[in-house]
């Protein structure tokens, strides 16, 4: 448990949830964690909000639910970093939320992938869904899409905004769009674009060139790809003059893009 | 665990029975329970608050700003009769065991507030039938003392009337569990299951139909059982229109498939009549051939 002396005052949480798009919101929480020093703060017992009735095996690791809160000293920050619940989702939300009281959070910011029909070569570019207004105008400054018009299946992060809006906590989702054929493994280019947005939100001074180094080398990566596969290269060329692709194609692109992305 | 209902008003009820449906195999149940509420004209005076049980079904949001959630519903509804009636529709059904017991218990909750001493469910069993024959009503009471009341509603039998089951069977679900909880807190329940063929309740995902002659038999059952006449004129249209689509599907099985089916026109219960009912492997292999020709997609468009 965090001690009283070092508990952040009025701190913003942030929330990154797994499964996700790319991963991104673990991957970026990861970032955070490791280039912050972030402190394990208190966690969510899974009991009641995931099936335990076995555990699941992904390349080769035994995998286990997982709900913990870090914070960081002198940032007044905190994050949540968990798996999606699979039951019981309003009462697990309000666990969240009542931490979230506890320390008085001004603010919950959550980070997720949008898995979109878009190249790998284009811009990645930000969306954010709030429940307040007054949230909205605060951010107005930053390279965000502010005025998404939507009716449709909803996520965890779109049901913690509702849960929060309950009890009057201000929040946001931040989606960063995520070419599809990305979307099982990783995207650095995602990761940094959400990184820069929190670097200059929270004036963190993070060092995001172990991110450019990580860019690079997908980029080439995927140069090599489209070298060798002039059907990969093809469906590529596509999607950056905007044509779109097929469902067939589409399969077809994320099929030889995972032999070699992961 | 604290009050998770909303009552919107109060009804002055006496003595009312509840009567509960969600949707399951062919919707049978919540067909026949939401035509009983529509057909008494039942007003609405409460629901479960349902974020506390289910995921949202969509979200909207207007220039960035979250606008509203929709979640599945679970609705009361009262209707004071020759005998008065608290109607409960649930839009979904929870998969785990827990929430069920939860969901089970709020119900019962409100039904008590209001003085409730009996509980119906109606849901659809799973039966070796043909589409041709009317459906028959499985009635399973939670407690011996109504066992022979069931007995005597129109078109009901009891377990132990099902030759091999001896009186034994499973309700899946909310309208198992409902009526489990109502016998613990000592109240009356009686759940009314519509047959459905066993082939149709096996037809695949895009296939899937509703089944409202099992629902016209079940709201017949409940008729008797609650003392009131049921107009049940439209679903019986709706009945026909529905076995229309059956018999096109039918026609397209492949013959020898067609032929297997046929045998179930003469399948009872009670007295089995010739040619007698098939088997437990023929009902497989029937199964498994209707499940392969959908996977197939042959003829059917």
């Amino acid at each position: 448990m965090i001690e009283e002396a070092s508990r952040p005052g009025s701190p913003f949480l942030i929330v990154g949830w797994s499964p996700d798009g790319g991963e991104v919101g673990w991957r970026v929480l990861d970032y955070l964690n490791k280039h912050l020093s972030a402190r394990e703060l208190n966690e969510i017992e899974p009991l009641g909000f995931f099936s335990l009735g076995g555990v699941q095996v992904k390349n080769n690791i035994i995998h286990f639910p997982q709900s913990k809160f870090y914070f960081v000293e002198g940032k007044n920050l905190i994050f949540f970093k968990s798996s999606q619940p699979g039951s019981k989702g309003y009462e697990f939300l309000n666990r969240v939320l009542d931490v979230a009281r506890r320390f008085n959070v001004q603010g919950v910011y959550t980070i997720g992938g949008l898995v979109s029909m878009m190249a790998h070569t284009e811009e990645r570019r930000m969306t954010a869904v709030f429940n307040n207004p007054e949230l909205k105008k605060s951010l107005a400054a930053y390279d965000l899409e502010m005025d998404l018009d939507y009716q449709g299946a909803p996520s965890m992060s779109g049901f913690l905004l509702w849960a929060a809006r309950n009890r009057n906590i201000a929040a946001v989702s931040c989606w960063v769009n995520i070419p599809f054929y990305f979307a099982e493994g990783v995207d650095p280019k995602a990761d940094k674009t959400v990184l820069s947005l929190l670097n200059r939100r929270f004036a963190l001074n993070m060092d995001l060139r172990e991110l450019d180094q990580a860019i690079e080398k997908q980029d080439e990566e995927m140069l090599r790809i489209r070298e060798n596969n002039l059907e990969v290269d093809r469906y590529i060329t596509k999607l950056e003059r905007n044509w779109g692709l097929t469902q067939e194609e589409a399969g077809k692109l994320v099929q030889e893009i995972s032999k070699f992305v992961t | 665990m604290g009050r998770k209902y909303k009552i919107f008003k109060k009804p002055e009820t006496h003595d009312p029975y509840l009567i509960a449906a969600w949707p399951g195999i062919g919707n049978i149940g919540l067909l026949a329970v939401n035509y009983l509420k529509n057909g008494l004209g039942a007003e609405e005076f409460g629901e479960i608050e349902p974020w506390h049980f289910f995921f949202p079904k969509t979200i909207s949001t207007e220039k960035g700003i979250l606008q509203g959630m929709d979640f599945p519903a679970s609705k009361f509804y009262y209707k004071k009769a020759e005998r008065d009636l608290i109607i409960f529709l649930g839009e979904a059904q929870p998969g785990e065991e827990d929430v069920i017991y939860e969901i089970a218990n709020s119900v019962l909750d409100v039904a008590e507030e209001f003085g409730c001493k009996r509980v119906y469910t109606a849901g659809a069993a799973v039966a070796p039938i043909h589409h041709t024959v009317k459906p028959r009503v499985w009635a399973v009471p939670n407690k011996k003392s109504l066992l022979e009341e069931v007995k005597g509603y129109r078109n009901t039998i009891v377990m132990s009337d099902l030759g091999e089951r001896e009186g034994r069977g499973n309700i899946t679900g909310l309208n198992g569990v409902l009526l489990g909880v109502a016998r613990k807190r000592n109240l009356e329940g009686i759940c009314l299951l519509g047959e459905i063929p066993m082939y149709i309740a096996h037809f695949p995902g895009p296939y899937t139909i509703m089944y409202p002659k099992a629902s016209q038999s079940v709201l017949e059952a409940l008729g008797y059982g609650l003392r009131i006449r049921i107009d049940t004129g439209d679903i019986k249209a709706l009945a026909d229109s529905v076995e229309r689509k059956v018999e096109a599907l039918y026609g397209s099985l492949p013959s020898e498939i067609r032929e297997e089916l046929d045998k179930l026109k003469h399948v009872g219960y009670v007295q089995p009549t010739e040619p007698g009912p098939i088997t437990e492997e023929e009902k497989e292999k029937i199964l498994k051939e209707v499940e392969e020709f959908f996977k197939k997609g042959e003829k059917y468009d």
